[in-house]
């Protein structure tokens, strides 16, 4: 099977993951005692995309860790757009310069 | 409570960090879906699958030869945080039109999520979440679309060396930065990256959805 034909499989499925709860709030509705737990969520939820985002650019190394570093000590003083900015500055200079 | 005074203003100007940054990684997955099929089909898989992490998975295991099924779990595994992040703004949706709750189910993406939650407290009607939320992904989902574009038509000129991917590691440092306001979402976001990391070599696209829940599960605890 090509693989355009599997994105064609799986977009509706994605689809009904993203909708159950937001299409169908009245009928799928998460109980109450998993409501606190889910709001606030953004911090772990940023935990876990941040883990695999290091792990898929190809493991903790030397650039990952002045990235992150950089852009939590920039982030003190510049806006979110002007740290992406700059930090995708450094990953194209860090590609220059071998590292 | 603090409201915000022009919710697509201000959804506007907090996508442009998250919408630079999908710059370079749509590029990639541009390129890179573009080896395994037509351009114009390695284009579509963007608005069809809405989700980099889908696309790279479909890209990957076609590439390694594996199967059909193994292929729709992993995607449908890499996407099922979705109906976590659906979950959670699921109230913000009872009181929205039927096409918004369709629309944006579409572009629940891992950014608006964050960018929303961000915002929950000065958004306090339906009118101005709606306008908060559509302003914000709109960059982003233009961008992607662009940036697979290009991906697609000149990714062969995108040395392998340079790691583009890195510049969400960036974006997420900087959102981490502000959500870490207490004790308990340091340990929530500790747990949830270490458990992500360790469980990723075994059970591959349930990594996510494993590392939130532990986190989540680590943050009630704390």
């Amino acid at each position: 099977m090509s693989p355009f034909a599997l994105a064609l499989i799986a977009a509706p499925l994605i689809l009904a993951l993203r909708a159950a709860f937001v299409v169908w709030p009245e009928r799928i509705r998460v109980p109450d005692r998993f409501r606190g737990d889910l709001e606030g969520a953004r911090p772990v939820v940023l935990g876990a995309l941040g883990a695999s985002a290091v792990a898929g650019s190809g493991g903790i190394d030397v650039l990952a860790v002045i990235l992150v570093a950089f852009a939590v000590v920039a982030a003190k003083w510049w806006s979110m757009s002007t740290v992406v900015v700059a930090g995708c500055v450094l990953i194209a200079g860090a590609a220059a310069v071998g590292l | 409570m603090t409201t915000i005074g022009s919710p697509a203003r201000v959804g506007a100007h907090d996508a442009i960090g998250p919408a630079v940054a999908l710059a370079p990684i749509g590029l990639v997955v541009g390129a890179l879906s573009a080896e395994v099929m037509a351009s114009g089909a390695a284009w579509l898989t963007g608005p069809l699958l809405v989700s980099g992490a889908a696309q790279l998975a479909l890209v990957a295991l076609t590439t390694s030869g594996a199967s059909a099924v193994a292929i729709l779990v992993t995607i449908v595994l890499l996407t099922s945080r979705c109906a976590v992040y659906g979950a959670a703004l699921s109230t913000r949706f009872e009181a929205q039109p039927r096409w918004f709750r369709w629309l944006g189910a579409y572009v629940l993406i891992d950014q608006i999520y964050v960018l929303v939650d961000s915002r929950l407290d000065e958004l306090p009607d339906a009118r101005s979440f709606r306008q908060y939320y559509l302003a914000g992904i709109a960059p982003m989902y233009g961008t992607w679309l662009v940036a697979t574009a290009v991906g697609v038509l000149a990714g062969q000129t995108i040395p392998d060396e340079w790691r583009l991917e890195l510049a969400f590691v960036v974006l997420v440092a900087v959102l981490l930065r502000g959500a870490l306001v207490s004790r308990s979402a340091w340990i929530g976001a500790i747990v949830a990256g270490i458990t992500t990391l360790l469980v990723g070599p075994l059970v591959g696209g349930a990594a996510l959805l494993i590392g939130i829940g532990s986190g989540l599960v680590a943050r009630r605890l704390a």
